[in-house]
């Protein structure tokens, strides 16, 4: 899914950043020219990820600000105040950037589109494309999730 | 016009006020001498009643309210190199006349853009709160002259118009000479001047002859150069020490006004910014900071070290502050005219630099792969300003999903089967479902820095994972998603 936004935006010629908590993102899996308009932020712990994530969610020159939860202990996450991330939807609002955050529970909570990816078993052969194309996607949470389901 | 003076009346009171903003709209005025001997010698225009020279008893029996103050050399410090650096952007020939007035060598500069240039420092020292005047003439006399006359900024360009009106105080007679003048009628610099030098040097002295010359505009002088900064760093103690933001911040603002406008004047902009502090039980902090895009721009660079800042715990109180700013000639560019640009500049420039702050400079940027097959090779770099069109698609697009890097890796026990990896003990643990792999990769073979590794991807119950082996060490790279 981050490869698929990394295209998207490199097609469209915008730029895009990606807030990493943990530190993950392994830039040699992705195609070099998929990088040129990335901006990584490569954050220690959540609350530095957090305050990297309100800097540039304001800033306006991006497409895409993609925050990625993946890795971060659901112990840290549950701590956070719920106030934090209704802040940060209310700036998002206000911006033109998208900001999907990616985790491995749903413990973010104000968020418009609430989405389960189910990964189904990593094809080695197939151009990963058209292996994404196959990814099951099952609306949580939405404002017109029956049209999404549809 | 050949020489340029910057002055600012009453620099004392302003440099005070700048230090002190509560006393922007109060009556203030500055006071020499001790108790009762004590008089006034600077008075703000709010202190109407009272003027230089009054005692402060009867200052503060006139003007209630009033506030007076000491000179205080240290309030006026960063003012003085605010000036300094303004006169700097005229001319790199420069020279320090006194705490208020600064005189420019203008020999050799172009007369509009010199004009052009003197209303720009005016207003900026203006807006930084040194209400400035600046003249020009063809002495430096002159040039004083015009800035004591200046509204704010007068050339002169007719020199014996100009002085034909101007009071014969401007011309620093002595009192015994103002006094004979008077008698003589002589009010002006221009009835003044229009008298034989050599009769009134015969008369009054040869005292007089000099003080002719300066009434003509003749007198002229070399002027003692100062020499530019080599080096942008301000320095500043606290007594007593501090303990919150607020006043290092107010202090830090006004320091960095001063360094901004002294690396303007050099035609240089900030690289890196080093912020040092030296605490109350003799340890200290240092922080560099690279700003994304290089600049003067103050309010930047204070939301970069801000960011920093905000989130700063120091074991002990405050005692000295310095700030370094590293100089770097200013980089010119003309972006292609289809590259897409950035939609504030700016802003994404201010913000990546608030970005490095927090995490640290060199984990914010653009990553780039480094031109080998060694795995986790790449560097972050200050991202483009504008992004290029796409390349064409590669012809060998990449397969299967997308790693997610364990950093560091987390080191594991292998059981093989078979010369293959069959189960996990450490810090993962299960029977490995498939395999794929290996990929074996190696370089420099011919350095020190020699390397291996053998590549697996591993599928447990819950995920696939890559596996590798460094030499007899087994690591768990990475997910891959």
């Amino acid at each position: 899914m981050l490869a698929q936004f990394l295209a998207i935006t490199r097609a469209a010629r915008q730029r895009i950043a990606l807030v990493d908590a943990t530190d993950s993102f392994a830039p040699e899996a992705i195609e070099p020219d998929l990088l040129r308009h990335l901006v990584w932020a490569r954050c220690h712990d959540l609350t530095e990820m957090l305050a990297v994530a309100d800097v540039l969610v304001r800033d306006g020159n991006y497409a895409i600000v993609m925050l990625d939860l993946r890795d971060v202990p659901g112990g840290a996450l549950n701590r956070t105040p719920k106030t934090v991330w209704h802040r940060l939807h209310r700036v998002a609002e206000q911006q033109p950037a998208a900001v999907p955050i990616f985790s491995r529970h749903g413990l973010v909570p104000a968020v418009r589109w609430r989405l389960r990816l189910e990964p189904s078993t990593i094809d080695w052969t197939t151009p990963r494309q058209q292996w994404l194309n196959r990814l099951q996607v099952e609306v949580m949470r939405g404002h017109l999730w029956q049209e999404m389901s549809a | 016009m050949k020489y340029a003076v910057i002055m600012v009346p009453d620099f004392a009171l302003h440099a005070l006020r700048r230090s002190e903003p509560g006393l922007a709209s109060k009556p203030v005025a500055l006071i020499e001498g001790d108790g009762r001997k004590a008089v006034l010698t600077e008075v703000s225009p709010e202190a109407a009643t009272v003027a230089p020279g009054t005692t402060a008893t009867l200052a503060m029996a006139r003007c209630p309210g009033i506030v007076l103050r000491t000179r205080n050399p240290c309030d006026a410090e960063d003012s003085s190199r605010l000036l300094t650096a303004a006169a700097f952007t005229l001319s790199p020939r420069i020279e320090v006349t006194s705490s208020e007035v600064r005189t420019i060598d203008l020999q050799g500069a172009d007369g509009q853009q010199t004009e052009a240039a003197m209303h720009r420092c005016v207003l900026e020292l203006t807006r930084l709160g040194l209400p400035a005047r600046a003249g020009a003439g063809d002495t430096p006399l002159l040039a004083l002259y015009a800035a004591r006359c200046a509204q704010p900024v007068l050339v002169i360009r007719h020199t014996q118009g100009f002085l034909h009106d101007l009071p014969v105080g401007f011309a620093e007679p002595t009192p015994a000479q103002a006094e004979v003048l008077e008698n003589w009628g002589i009010t002006t610099l221009g009835r003044l001047a229009a008298l034989p030098k050599a009769e009134i040097g015969r008369r009054l002295g040869t005292d007089a002859a000099a003080l002719w010359e300066r009434a003509a505009g003749q007198a002229t002088r070399v002027l003692r150069l100062f020499p530019p900064p080599v080096s942008y760093a301000a320095q500043w103690d606290y007594e007593p020490p501090i303990e919150s933001l607020e006043p290092l911040l107010f202090k830090l603002r006004r320091y960095a006004e001063c360094l901004a406008s002294e690396l303007r004047a050099a035609g240089c902009v900030a690289e890196t910014l080093t912020l040092s502090f030296k605490l109350e039980d003799d340890s200290s902090h240092h922080r560099a900071f690279r700003l994304a895009e290089p600049g003067t721009h103050v309010d930047t660079w204070l939301k970069v070290l801000l960011a920093h800042l905000e989130s700063l715990h120091l074991p002990a109180r405050l005692i000295e502050v310095s700030l370094r700013a590293k100089p770097v000639r200013a980089a010119v560019k003309q972006d292609g005219l289809f590259d897409t640009g950035l939609r504030d500049p700016l802003v994404f420039w201010e913000n990546l630099s608030r970005v490095a702050a927090i995490i640290g400079d060199d984990r914010v940027g653009t990553p780039h792969l480094a031109d080998t097959w060694r795995p986790d090779s790449f560097t972050l770099e200050k991202p483009a300003q504008s992004i290029p069109a796409p390349a064409a698609p590669p012809l060998h697009p990449a397969k299967g999903g997308v790693l997610r890097r364990f950093r560091p890796p987390r080191p594991v026990t292998v059981e093989r089967g078979h010369g293959r990896p069959t189960q996990l003990h450490g810090t993962m643990n299960g029977m490995i479902r498939a395999v794929h792999g290996p990929w074996r990769a190696s370089g420099q073979w011919w350095s020190p820095e020699a390397w291996g590794v053998e590549t697996w991807h591993i599928e447990l119950d819950d995920a696939v994972y890559q596996l590798a082996r460094i030499g007899t060490d087994w690591v768990i790279e990475g997910e891959v998603d």
